[in-house]
């Protein structure tokens, strides 16, 4: 078994636990649409490591530059992004000046992941893998913006976003490992892959636990 | 595509579009919705024919990473077409979405059938009807029951709409995966584990509709 195997294996036992565990209580309880966006994320992520083993045993190798599985991991942070933005940032942020501030702030993560990705873009050669990463980058951007704006913003209504800070910090890990897992695709550095890999895992695991676990304090 | 392909297609489309002027209101949506899917997978074949004869790739890639993308966006517009201009209700949103992907799979599965003709068994056939039929409606309903979720909200509603359509290609990609390989005979596999939840989603949906409107 090769390593990319083992490792997408892994992240596909994980994910399936975060999805059948949200699955189980989310939507069976019909929980808010707030969680069965998360919900579905951790899913398009479980399907992207499914297609990848599927591939890798069938093919024997992923094809460098697009492939779906690539398309699955986006898919995950579109429902992150539509989760937070579409769901939670109207109910935070009023747009006023008084949050001016925390949205200056909210930049700061994107422009770490923007200028470390700069350097990997640049020492990539195949000008697929190019387009492919920077179409992953595109959309991991204004998930992580949405996400790190959760955790320092200031929750005037009710502490529904204070609930959800532990949910918004794995996140903004999972942002910053998928962009590690890159950095050891691509520059052939394997402990820094196998580490990413492994800890993405672990996050992806635990999101729906600890989502659902946050919002039940909205109740309360 | 082959021209048995269209001759397929009308004599399958003509009876159908004259059912529509006999049978009932609630019928006439799947029906439609049915002649739509048959009507959509034409097109996408005739796509996919000059996608392919222009990326000069291997027919494993093209099925696992090219296909999936052309198939589901075409097959979602009418359903976001449906639910934009015709109705809310999660119900009729899930049977026109379901009954696409039953057209696509309609024709697709005939067309395959001809083009195999010498391969042919029962078995074939029920992998076919459950694999591929499946897998179709699936991923319809899948983008169909996401938009009668996110349509509430304009601000959910282009980037939620993008990721479920991502999900359903995902998921496309990894049955043409599956069936493209050595272990094609568990192709039905994955529709069938994913149809059964959907079911009872979709039936405890309505049965909370209904009581709603009691």
């Amino acid at each position: 078994m090769t390593t990319e195997l083992a490792m997408n294996l892994w992240m596909l036992v994980c994910s399936f636990f975060g999805t059948v565990y949200g699955f189980r209580i989310v939507f069976k309880k019909n929980k808010a649409l707030y969680l069965k966006m998360i919900n579905f994320g951790v899913a398009c992520f479980m399907l992207s490591k499914l297609f990848n083993v599927i591939i890798l045993v069938t093919n024997g190798e992923l094809y460098k530059g697009f492939n779906i599985g690539i398309l699955g991991i986006v898919g995950s942070f579109l429902f992150f992004l539509s989760a937070n933005y579409g769901q939670m940032d109207g109910l935070v942020d009023d747009r006023s000046s008084t949050f001016r501030l925390t949205r200056i702030k909210a930049l700061i993560m994107p422009a770490v992941i923007l200028i470390g990705y700069v350097f990997l873009f640049l020492n990539i050669q195949n000008i697929t893998s190019r387009i492919s990463t920077a179409f992953l980058i595109l959309f991991i951007l204004p998930c992580l913006y949405f996400n790190f704006k959760h955790i320092i913003i200031y929750d005037v209504d009710l502490g529904i976003i204070k609930q959800l800070k532990f949910y918004n910090i794995l996140a903004v890990i999972y942002a910053f490992l998928t962009v590690a897992q890159l950095y050891g695709t691509y520059m052939m550095i394997t402990p820094v892959y196998v580490g990413a890999s492994i800890c993405s895992g672990l996050v992806i695991a635990l999101i729906m636990p600890v989502v659902i676990g946050g919002a039940k304090k909205w109740t309360l | 595509m082959d021209f048995i392909g269209y001759v397929l297609y009308i004599c399958f489309f003509i009876p159908m579009l004259m059912s529509l002027f006999v049978i009932e209101k609630n019928a006439r949506l799947v029906v439609g919705y049915i002649l739509v899917g048959a009507t959509t997978c034409l097109i996408v074949s005739e796509f996919n024919g000059i996608v392919f004869s222009m990326l000069h790739k291997d027919m494993f890639f093209f099925c696992t990473s090219v296909s999936p993308i052309n198939e589901e966006i075409i097959k979602a517009l009418p359903i976001l077409f449906f639910a934009y201009f015709f109705s809310n209700n999660m119900t009729k949103i899930v049977q026109a979405s379901f009954a696409v992907g039953l057209g696509f799979a309609i024709l697709e599965n005939m067309i395959i059938l001809v083009q195999n003709i010498d391969q042919l068994s029962i078995s074939w056939s029920i992998i076919r009807g459950f694999g591929a039929g499946l897998m179709h409606s699936v991923c319809t309903i899948m983008v169909g029951i996401g938009i009668s979720f996110v349509k509430k909200k304009r601000k959910l509603f282009i980037c939620g709409t993008s990721a479920l359509l991502i999900m359903a290609i995902t998921y496309h990609a990894i049955y043409n995966a599956i069936v493209m390989s050595d272990y094609k005979y568990y192709g039905f596999v994955l529709p069938f584990m994913t149809y059964m939840p959907i079911l009872r989603l979709y039936m405890k949906g309505k049965s909370i509709e209904a009581s709603k409107n009691l």
